[in-house]
């Protein structure tokens, strides 16, 4: 037998799912307006090209992992933040 | 101040700009929403809680109404958070300058009978996160990255214009001695000095993180204003001793009560011949029944626990009942959403 559809997301979950939504489009902003600064700074220096053969080395690598983590740390508490009359 | 922000900082402050203004089309499809339904000025319920279920009932099933609560939900509790983080980013760079403001013409005094108010206890005014003394530095993250950031480009840039403009309504050009209640981070303070370029200013808040941005402002410009640590309804400072009282865009802020203190207290301050002048939001009465709803439902979820008891005053007759004569309310002339009332005390 085939797993039983169920659902996951209780209605009162709406609200998070459409906040979190609004927060990832921000930070998808964030990232998309400095990704067309770095490009423009990287053509002013003509290293373009290099772009999408870059590798990080091993602190870029940990930054990388310490924004990630962040990064999904907000997206959690979008999600579980309990309504509060103040913010 | 004209701070740098980091890359982070500010493409998160333009997204904030960029998704309220976007909130014009959602704001379009609902009047649309409205019309619909039959609802206009004319037809909707007189009481306020009453008004607010038929709307809510007429409008279950807007799609608009909801997109913009999601929306309006997300700007009023992330923008302080995204300010916060702003600042957080450019603190170790901006640290010495901070320092150096502190000194100046311009100091605080924290006025000896001094005790935070009951009615913002726990209050997060426009749902900043923390509230106004929430961040050691909440003053210069609201004034510099929220009011002049987002706030302004909200309202098509000319929230600071509208400070200096509502003091040329007043009765007379040579005010000598002015003091501001609630004088948060200065900008209306700012108005008040590039008027009168004359007079001593001096102004009080309950919020030191607000004051101490609002000294920022002052020192930077080696101006020299007198701020204090107090409530506007109950001073302490001496009888007749300013010439000009003036409020901008607090009154909203504050229980019927202490808005009725607020005059009472300009009253006693003034020295015969003085004036009065508190700008606000326009009351319940000077707008029609459709932009009532629309205020009073954003204030609810806005972070606005006292809109609707303050703005159902009639800050004529609160002003004359404290004494005042030849009181005045109006909009203000040169535009924006402000409503001005003056007031003169009797000379002697």
């Amino acid at each position: 037998m085939n797993t039983p559809q169920q659902p996951i997301l209780t209605p009162d979950q709406l609200d998070n799912l459409g906040l979190a939504v609004i927060s990832l489009a921000k930070e998808l902003w964030v990232v998309k307006d400095r990704q067309l600064v770095a490009e423009a700074l990287l053509k002013q220096k003509g290293l373009l090209a290099d772009l999408d053969t870059f590798q990080p080395d091993a602190d870029l690598a940990a930054k990388l992992a310490a924004e990630r983590q962040k990064f999904v740390k907000d997206l959690m508490a979008a999600l579980l933040d309990k309504p509060s009359p103040n913010g | 101040m004209n701070l740098e922000l980091d890359q982070r900082g500010r493409a998160s402050i333009d997204f904030l700009v960029s998704l309220g203004q976007g909130m014009g089309q959602a704001s379009a499809m609902l009047s649309a929403d409205i019309a619909k339904a039959g609802l206009d000025a004319t037809n909707l319920e007189e009481d306020l809680d009453a008004r607010l279920d038929q709307m809510e009932a007429a409008l279950s099933g807007s799609h608009a109404l909801h997109v913009r609560d999601l929306i309006g939900e997300w700007s009023s509790t992330r923008h302080g958070r995204i300010g916060q983080e702003a600042f957080e980013a450019i603190r170790p760079a901006i640290e010495l300058q901070l320092q150096a403001l502190a000194q100046g013409p311009t100091q605080i005094e924290v006025m000896a009978h001094f005790t935070p108010p009951e009615y913002l206890k726990d209050v997060w005014i426009h749902r900043t996160h923390g509230g106004w003394d929430g961040h050691e530095h909440q003053g210069l993250i609201h004034a510099e990255m929220i009011h002049k950031r987002y706030l302004n480009a909200m309202f098509g840039g000319g929230v600071f214009d509208a400070r200096r403009a509502v003091l040329n309504n007043l009765p007379r050009r040579d005010y000598r001695r002015i003091f501001e209640m609630g004088v948060s981070s200065g900008f209306h303070t700012l108005g008040l000095a590039d008027a009168f370029p004359e007079a001593a200013i001096s102004g009080c808040d309950v919020s030191r993180p607000m004051l101490e941005q609002a000294q920022r402002v002052a020192n930077e410009r080696g101006l020299e204003w007198k701020l204090y640590i107090s409530r506007g309804e109950d001073t302490r400072l001496p009888d007749a001793s300013f010439d000009l009282v003036s409020s901008f865009i607090l009154l909203h802020e504050l229980p019927a009560d202490v808005n009725v203190g607020f005059f009472r207290e300009a009253f006693r301050l003034l020295e015969p011949g003085g004036a009065v002048i508190m700008t606000d939001v326009p009351p319940y009465a000077a707008q029609d029944k459709l932009t009532t709803w629309r205020f009073d439902r954003g204030a609810r979820r806005g972070g606005e626990p006292y809109w609707r008891e303050s703005g159902l005053l009639d800050t004529t007759a609160i002003a004359r009942e404290c004494g005042f004569i030849n009181v005045r309310a109006f909009k203000e002339p040169t535009g924006g959403n402000y409503w001005v009332t003056i007031g003169e005390k009797a000379a002697a």
